[in-house]
Parts: structure tokens; C-alpha cells; sequence
């Protein structure tokens, strides 16, 4: 929390470069808010210490040549935010946009306040603070110039990185007034802009990293390179809840370059949060890999008996004929379930699912006793920066955290796991080592999307739904991370549409402990419970002969303010959902006829405070071959920064969702995970991705995030349109274990 | 033991002559990656099921995570670091147009197939894009772009600078 009082002064502070150029950094006080995720301290969820935002700090350098590089202070996982932060800046600056770079900030949460990224938030976290900061800059370019020409600053206005005076068009760049600019107080209160008169933040920009991307330049993790650097790879306990017993090396360190095998610590503090295991060192590789092979090593046996996906369906089965915890009762639910006319219940079934990112989980460390620096492909680096000095018992000071390129996060890398592991190796080598994990490792020993059942029973009189009861049963991540005052708070959102809408309603859940991991995946718990809530609405659609689309409508009746506590809350406006309900309505050409054996199936969900609904298009052919044709989506995500950018997120979400719903899934047999690369794990491929229109509506509410909103719906809607197409109902993912015709 | 065996060979890679010291069962990927230093070409799955780590074979696309590396001797390699100068390649002209990548860890591999399939094919249908592309992942969901980008490289004349 801001515990720092900050006078007004302290807001921009300004300095020349030695170069002669400018370099502005900023405070801002009072941005504090209070983290409204569930806080855990205990050691796995690194990220949820994360969420207390405190003061930040920006750069802003500007050379004499007017070249401008602006600071990314967060992560980039694919989400474009290294692109879209600079937006913000460069649109209040008055930035000539083409001149613009940018740059990750270190690792201080002093200066930036927490660096973590997910939960689609950082929109959120930072978008008044960035404009400010590029309007204060843009007033003092103004008055700079003004004193040059000793004229009034309202005689000369900004555009494209210059100042113009008026009268006689005469131009002075911001980088020859930087030094200028540098000595001028910055403003209290800058004024920002109009959003009519927005020329860069809503308007489509290209990746800033594009073109290091497509030339090899940009770099990942797992490519960096540094003298006298070894690599290494770490032989972990193949069972969950297993520890090593002893371990036979001989044959191993025959390998051609390997250079040492020795034993990561096992868990003793509640830092440790690596699994443990024998590390194989090395000089390239490849050699390190093959060395592993090698290795002849015995385990303790397993802590806990729960340990197959087989047998933890049992047990959820077997929860759900309890009552389960009561996460909310509002009006008599027993009492409007037995008068209803009609009664429906239904069970949706979850598998594990893995966050498989394409570039597998890696950390490079070098330690040499009395600093750490650490380059590291992670979305919470001052968790990373915290858990080193941990480890290492060094104080923060001394350690560096250098956020690399990352190929892809989808929650996977706001672990830390694979960083304290390579930290702990550092620690042995004290000479720089790359730890880095095959792909089996990172399938082996992912963090899971929960596996559950949700189990959901409805009421319907006179064609309305009158009583609505979810009792939902799953390995909860909380509970995973020893947290169990509110195992459900990742996994069910009781307050979301469409339960909290009807009148007489329970939501219960019971947590199962596993030693299975499991942890955040893009629109955690929201990518299960919409499959639930968003299917079953349309199984009673169907049982009493309503149009799906319109069974929506009528449950949400007058706009009304509902409230939600949780993520993306306090409010949950009921004609924002009708809104793009009715947009999709249309885009979509809902009801238009359609060939034999197609359908279109319709979903609408609620994830952190984005509204999406969507309708997809199947068809099944003869042999009972499922095509996914079409998917129309409509969002409110409010004011969007970046449209290009907005919209890659939404299709990105919508292909993850398709290959969640149509494919994914992850088994453990006698507690081994069975798939262990893309062989036995299907992705979805360019062959699969339907024709896919998104569009946005509502642009004018308040910014909010993109990264997770388009996934959920894609699992309801999708079976959905087969049961309309075949009349089966899907009531387990994923999709390819149904036979469909 | 073949495991201590080290051979010395030369590669051709992005038309320069390299002498590498290599196991023989050692995959081109990690000969590029670790000896030559050219990282542009990624480790995914290391099983040739997801082509993030293509290069070009005498100009056709291959995973280098199932090459080995003593089976390409002195044929000509091509890593997306040699593709072009400063990213001109039809193919990455077209890629920076449609701004293709999200995270962008696929990208060279996808680039690197792409430019294998338009050097057989100058104008490909969208069914023999969808066949040729097959083996590439994309996990941040990339595709229609990376489709849209080799239609327009193609009608660019993808084949050569
Ligand atoms: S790394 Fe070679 S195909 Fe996946
Ligand atoms: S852009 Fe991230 S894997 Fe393709």
C-alpha cells in the first residue's frame, strides 16, 4: 500500500540526459487501491501479493534527435501492452508516433508500483496515470518553446513531436527543447485531452516488436546467451507428492559436455516452492537433455492416495451428494424448486487443462555471492525479485530482475517456480546458468486449469426460470496454495449472471484436495463456469420452447445496477449484457436458415468486467465430423486503447477457448501426467480456425480489459450449436471424446 | 561409447562456412542455437510437432528439432536471421503489414515454413495454405493473420527478394 505521502511537486520529475535530451520520471501519489482479489501470502500464488497497486513511475526519454523511447513497466506475454502503454504517453504528448520505441522497465516496485500482469487489469491500473503523464510533458514542451520565442505558451500549440507557433508556423523539436523543457516545473493539474480529440489512443497501431519478432532479433528467455554461461536441466519427481531417495549418475556424466549432476534442496521453507530433484549441468543443451536420460533415480512414494483423474471424479461425485459450503441463498430456493413446473438438472464436467505456452518455462540466473541478477520470462518479476532475495538471503538491492520476451503466459508464468529453481542452481554454479524445461517438463509440471463438475438445477414456472442452484466441486487453486478460507474465489463467481439474476437461488461449493497442481488459467474459473451456466440456460431454453436468445432477454428484464463483488465488479449492469446480446443478435443474422446438420448456438458471459456474446456456427458431416464454421462475437470492454491490438485479443481468446472446448485435456494415471507433448495433447491448427468476426460496442465507458473476455463463451456456444445441430448435449469437455452423430 | 564421440563438421548456414563440434545425433536446432548462436530459431517441443524451430533445407522447410545435424552437411541452411537483410523478404514485408504476431514465439517458424511453401508454390489456394501450414502452432492464436500474410506475400511474388 502507498504508505509514502507525496506532495504535489513530487508528481513529474524531470532531468536532461547527458546527452542533452529529456528524461522524465513520475510519482503519483495517492494511486493506491485496495487489491480486490482474495490476498494470500502463503507461497504458490505469488501474483496475488501482487495486486497491491502503490505509487508508480514512468519514463519517458526523449533524444536530441527527437527519438522517443517510452518505458513498458509490465510484462509483455503476447497481450500487445508494449505497444499499447506507449499509446497512452505518446497521445497526451503529442508524440509523433513513428519516432516512438519502447522499453521494459526494470524490476522496482518502489518506482512502479506491482509489475505483475493478468486478470486483464493493467488497462485498468494505468490509463489516467499514463495520459497524465504525457499531458504535464507536453505543457512544459509548450512553455519551453514559448520562453524560446518569448511569446505567450498559448500562442503555440503541439503536434507530432514538435511546437508551432501560429502566427508563423515556426517549428522547435521536442528534442531541442528537451533541455529547455527539463528545467520547467511540471504542471499540477494537466489537462488532458478531449477523446474526440484522440489521434493515436483508438485508432488501429501496429506491434511496436513486430519487426524484431520476424527478423529473430527479439528476445525470449530460453535465447538468452552470455559468456561462460552453462545450461541445465532437472530431473523432477515424476509423482505428484514425491521426493528423491537416491539417485545413480554414473552413466549420465559419461555424456560429452555435461559438467556436473547434482540435487536441488528439497523444500524446507515456505519459499520453496520448486519440486525439487537432480540437476544435470552442462555446456550445451542437448547434452544436458541427453545426460538426463541417463539417470537411474529412485522416489519416496506419494504423500496422498489422490492421485488419478479417474479417482478424483469418483470423489467429486461423491461431494456432490453433500450440501457443500454456501457461497449465497436468496429467497427459498427448495420452497420455488418443488412448485416449479418444470425441473431440470445437469452435470458439466471439467478436465485438467495445460497452459502449454510455446515457449516452455525457463530462468537464467547469474549469482556470484553477492548480487543475483536474474533474466527471467515471467508476468510477476518483483514476486521474482522478493522470492531471490528469499533464496538467497541477499538484501533486494542487490538483485536484478530483467523481464526477457515471453512466449506466451495465459497464467502459466504468474508461478515463480521455475525461477526459484534456477536461482537455487545459480547458487551452486556461481556462474551464469540457464535453467530450462523440454516440453515434457512443461506438461509434467504445469499448474493446471482446475478439473471440476458443476452441478446445476432449475426451477421454471410460466415460463420463467424461478429457481436457479449450482453446487460446483472441483481441486481449487486456493486450496492447492494452502489457502482455504476462500477455496471457491477462483473457481465460482456468485455473483455473475445469469444465477445471481433469478429469484430464489444457492450457490455451494466443495473444494478436494489433491496434490495435483493446479493454478490461474486466461479467465480463471470464468472458462469453466460459463461452459456450465451458459449451456444449461440453453438446455432449458430448449425444454420449454423458447428461443435461447430470448430466454436471455426475458431473464434480464429492466436495466437494473446489480452488484458484484469480485473482479471486474462492484456493478454488473443488466443492459450492458443486453446490449451486445442484441448486437450479436444481428451481426450474426440469429434464426437465418441454415443447411442440414448446422446450427448456430449462442452464449453470453460476464469475465472481469468485460461483456461478451457470441454465436457460433457448426456443422456435422455424414461421418459425424464437427466443423466450426462461424463465430460472430460482440464485446464491451468499454473505452479501447488500442482496436488492432483488441481485437487480435479477442480472436487470440476465441482460438484458445475453441482448442479448450474441442480438444484440451490433461489425464494422471497413478499420479504421472499422461501427456507429455503436442502428440498426445492436440492443438487446434490453422485448419480448425473458423471464419471469425468480433466487434466492439460501447467504446465509450471506462477502459477496461481485452486478454481473457473472448474465451469463455466459446465452450457454451459451440455445444450449444451441436445440440442444435444434432440434438446432443455436451456436457463434458473436451468435444472429441463425443461421438457425434 | 557413442556418447563420447565428438565429430567436428562444417555447416553452411545463411551463406556463411562454419566448423562445428557437434555428437552425431546432436538436431541441427541446438547446433544453430547453442554453437552459432542464432536463437531466432526456437525450441518447442523438440519432437517436430509444432515447427517453431523451421528453417529452409536448400530452400525447403524443415523442423531442426528431428534434424540431425550430420545429415545436413554441406547443404545450403537458411535461418530466419539469413532470410533477408533487414527483414525485406516478401514473406516478412508481409508479415509487418498484416502485424502478425502476438507473442510472437512462433513467428520465425511460421515465416520460415511460409517462405518453404511459396518457394514450391507461388500461388497457393487457401486449402494448400491450410495443408502446408498444418505443423505449425500458433498458442496465441495468430492464424487468420498468418493465412492473410502468405496470401498477400504471394501476390507480393513471394519467392524471391
Ligand atoms: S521444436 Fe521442432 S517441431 Fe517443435
Ligand atoms: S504468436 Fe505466440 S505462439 Fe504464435
Amino acid at each position: 500500500m502507498n504508505k509514502k505521502r507525496y506532495t504535489r511537486r513530487d508528481f513529474i520529475r524531470v532531468s536532461t540526459l547527458i546527452s542533452g535530451g529529456l528524461l522524465a520520471g513520475f510519482y503519483l501519489p495517492g494511486y493506491s487501491r485496495k487489491p480486490k482479489r482474495v490476498s494470500n501470502r502463503q507461497n504458490r500464488a505469488s501474483w496475488l501479493d501482487e495486486t497491491e497497486w502503490t505509487d508508480l513511475n514512468v519514463y519517458v526519454r526523449i533524444a536530441p534527435n527527437n527519438l522517443i523511447s517510452i518505458i513498458t513497466p509490465y510484462p509483455e506475454i503476447g497481450q500487445g501492452i508494449r505497444t499499447s502503454m506507449p499509446m497512452l504517453i505518446a497521445e497526451e504528448l503529442d508524440a509523433d508516433w513513428n519516432l516512438v520505441s519502447t522499453e521494459q522497465a526494470e524490476t522496482d516496485q518502489k518506482k512502479y508500483g506491482s509489475q505483475f500482469v493478468g486478470g486483464s487489469t493493467s488497462m485498468l491500473r494505468t490509463f489516467d496515470l499514463l495520459r497524465k503523464t504525457g499531458a504535464s510533458l507536453r505543457t512544459m514542451f509548450l512553455q519551453a518553446a514559448a520562453e524560446k520565442w518569448n511569446i505567450d505558451k498559448s500562442k503555440c500549440y503541439t503536434q507530432n513531436s514538435y511546437v508551432i507557433r501560429k502566427e508563423t508556423g515556426e517549428k522547435l523539436s521536442y528534442g531541442e527543447l528537451a533541455t529547455q523543457a527539463s528545467k520547467i516545473s511540471p504542471p499540477e493539474n494537466p489537462i488532458l485531452k478531449n477523446r474526440k480529440d484522440f489521434e493515436i489512443i483508438g485508432k488501429r497501431k501496429k506491434n511496436l516488436d513486430t519487426q524484431n519478432i520476424i527478423t529473430g532479433k527479439y528476445q525470449y528467455g530460453m535465447d538468452i546467451q552470455m559468456e561462460d554461461m552453462l545450461v541445465a536441466v532437472i530431473l523432477r519427481p515424476p509423482i505428484f507428492g514425491t521426493q528423491l531417495k537416491n539417485y545413480n549418475a554414473t552413466q549420465a556424466l559419461k555424456t560429452e559436455g555435461v559438467v556436473e549432476i547434482f540435487t536441488l534442496p528439497n523444500a524446507k521453507n515456505d519459499f520453496d516452492i520448486h519440486r525439487g530433484g537432480i540437476v544435470v549441468l552442462a555446456k550445451n543443451s542437448f547434452a544436458a537433455i541427453k545426460a538426463r536420460d541417463e539417470i537411474k533415480a529412485e522416489w519416496t512414494p506419494a504423500k496422498s492416495n489422490i492421485e488419478s483423474t479417474e479417482q478424483l471424479f469418483e470423489i467429486f461425485h461423491d461431494k456432490l451428494k453433500s450440501e457443500g459450503e454456501i457461497l449465497k441463498s436468496e429467497g427459498d430456493f427448495e420452497n420455488a424448486y418443488q412448485s416449479a413446473e418444470i425441473k431440470l438438472q445437469a452435470n458439466y464436467e471439467i478436465p485438467f487443462v495445460a497452459h502449454a505456452t510455446n515457449e516452455p518455462q525457463n530462468t537464467t540466473v547469474y549469482y556470484n555471492g553477492t548480487v543475483c541478477q536474474i533474466w527471467s520470462p515471467t508476468q510477476v518479476p518483483n514476486y521474482v525479485r522478493s522470492l531471490a532475495a528469499k533464496i538467497t538471503g541477499l538484501d533486494i538491492k542487490n538483485i536484478i530482475v530483467n523481464v526477457t520476451g515471453i512466449g506466451g503466459g495465459f497464467g502459466r508464468r504468474l508461478e515463480a517456480d521455475y525461477a526459484a529453481e534456477a536461482i537455487y542452481v545459480a547458487m551452486h554454479t556461481k556462474k551464469p546458468v540457464k535453467v530450462f524445461w523440454t516440453r515434457e517438463d512443461d506438461f509434467s509440471f504445469d499448474y493446471f486449469r482446475p478439473a471440476g463438475i458443476h452441478q446445476l438445477k432449475a426451477g421454471i414456472k410460466n415460463g420463467k426460470i424461478v429457481a436457479w442452484d449450482v453446487h460446483h466441486t472441483s481441486t481449487s487453486e486456493l486450496t492447492f496454495n494452502n489457502t482455504h478460507k476462500k477455496p471457491w474465489a477462483y473457481e465460482i463467481f456468485p455473483d455473475n449472471y445469469p444465477p445471481a439474476f433469478v429469484p430464489n437461488l444457492k450457490i455451494a461449493y466443495s473444494d478436494v484436495e489433491s496434490n495435483i497442481a493446479v493454478g490461474p488459467l486466461r479467465a480463471p474459473g470464468h472458462n469453466t463456469t460459463s461452459f456450465a451456466d451458459g449451456s444449461f440456460m440453453d438446455e432449458i431454453a430448449h425444454s420449454i420452447g423458447v428461443d435461447p436468445i430470448q430466454l436471455h432477454l426475458d431473464l434480464i428484464g429492466e436495466p437494473k445496477e446489480w452488484p458484484y463483488n469480485g473482479d471486474g465488479g462492484p456493478i454488473l449492469y443488466s443492459k450492458r449484457i443486453k446490449d451486445v446480446i442484441l448486437e450479436v443478435k444481428e451481426k450474426s443474422d440469429w434464426g437465418k436458415k441454415m443447411p442440414k446438420n448446422s446450427a448456430q448456438g449462442f452464449a453470453f458471459h460476464f469475465t472481469f468486467g468485460g461483456y461478451a456474446a457470441m454465436v457460433t456456427e457448426v456443422s456435422i458431416s455424414e461421418k459425424g465430423q464437427l466443423k466450426v464454421d462461424k463465430i460472430t462475437a460482440v464485446a464491451d470492454i468499454g473505452q479501447i486503447v488500442n482496436p488492432a491490438g483488441a481485437e487480435e485479443q479477442m480472436i487470440g481468446g476465441i482460438i484458445d477457448g475453441l482448442n479448450l472446448t474441442l480438444n484440451a485435456e490433461v489425464k494422471i494415471i497413478d499420479g504421472k501426467v499422461v501427456q507429455q507433448n503436442f502428440d498426445t495433447y492436440p492443438m487446434l491448427r490453422m485448419a480448425d480456425v473458423p471464419e471469425i468476426k468480433v466487434s466492439f460496442i460501447n467504446t465509450y465507458a471506462p477502459v477496461g480489459g481485452v486478454g481473457e473476455m473472448g474465451l469463455p463463451p466459446v465452450a457454451p456456444s459451440l455445444c450449444n450449436a451441436i445440440f442444435a445441430a444434432t440434438g446432443k448435449r455436451i456436457r463434458s469437455l473436451p468435444v472429441r471424446h463425443h461421438k457425434l452423430l | 561409447m557413442i556418447q563420447s564421440v565428438i565429430m567436428e563438421i562444417t555447416l553452411y548456414v545463411n551463406k556463411e562456412k562454419h566448423q562445428v563440434d557437434i555428437s552425431p545425433d546432436e538436431p541441427l536446432l541446438w547446433v544453430l542455437r547453442d554453437k552459432l548462436k542464432l536463437t531466432g530459431t526456437k525450441y518447442s517441443c523438440g519432437k517436430g510437432l509444432c515447427g517453431s524451430c523451421t528453417v529452409l533445407l536448400d530452400g525447403q522447410a524443415i523442423r531442426s528439432c528431428i534434424t540431425p545435424a550430420l545429415s545436413v552437411m554441406g547443404k545450403e541452411i537458411t535461418t530466419i536471421e539469413g532470410l533477408s537483410k533487414n527483414g525485406n523478404h516478401p514473406v516478412q514485408k508481409a508479415w509487418r503489414e498484416i502485424d502478425v504476431p502476438q507473442c510472437g514465439y512462433c513467428q520465425p517458424g511460421q515465416i520460415m515454413n511460409a517462405v518453404g511453401l511459396l518457394n514450391t508454390n507461388h500461388l497457393p489456394s487457401n486449402k494448400e495454405i491450410t495443408l502446408a501450414m498444418h505443423g505449425n502452432i500458433c498458442r496465441c492464436g495468430t492464424y487468420p493473420k498468418i493465412k492473410q500474410a502468405i496470401k498477400l506475400a504471394s501476390e507480393m511474388g513471394g519467392k524471391h527478394e
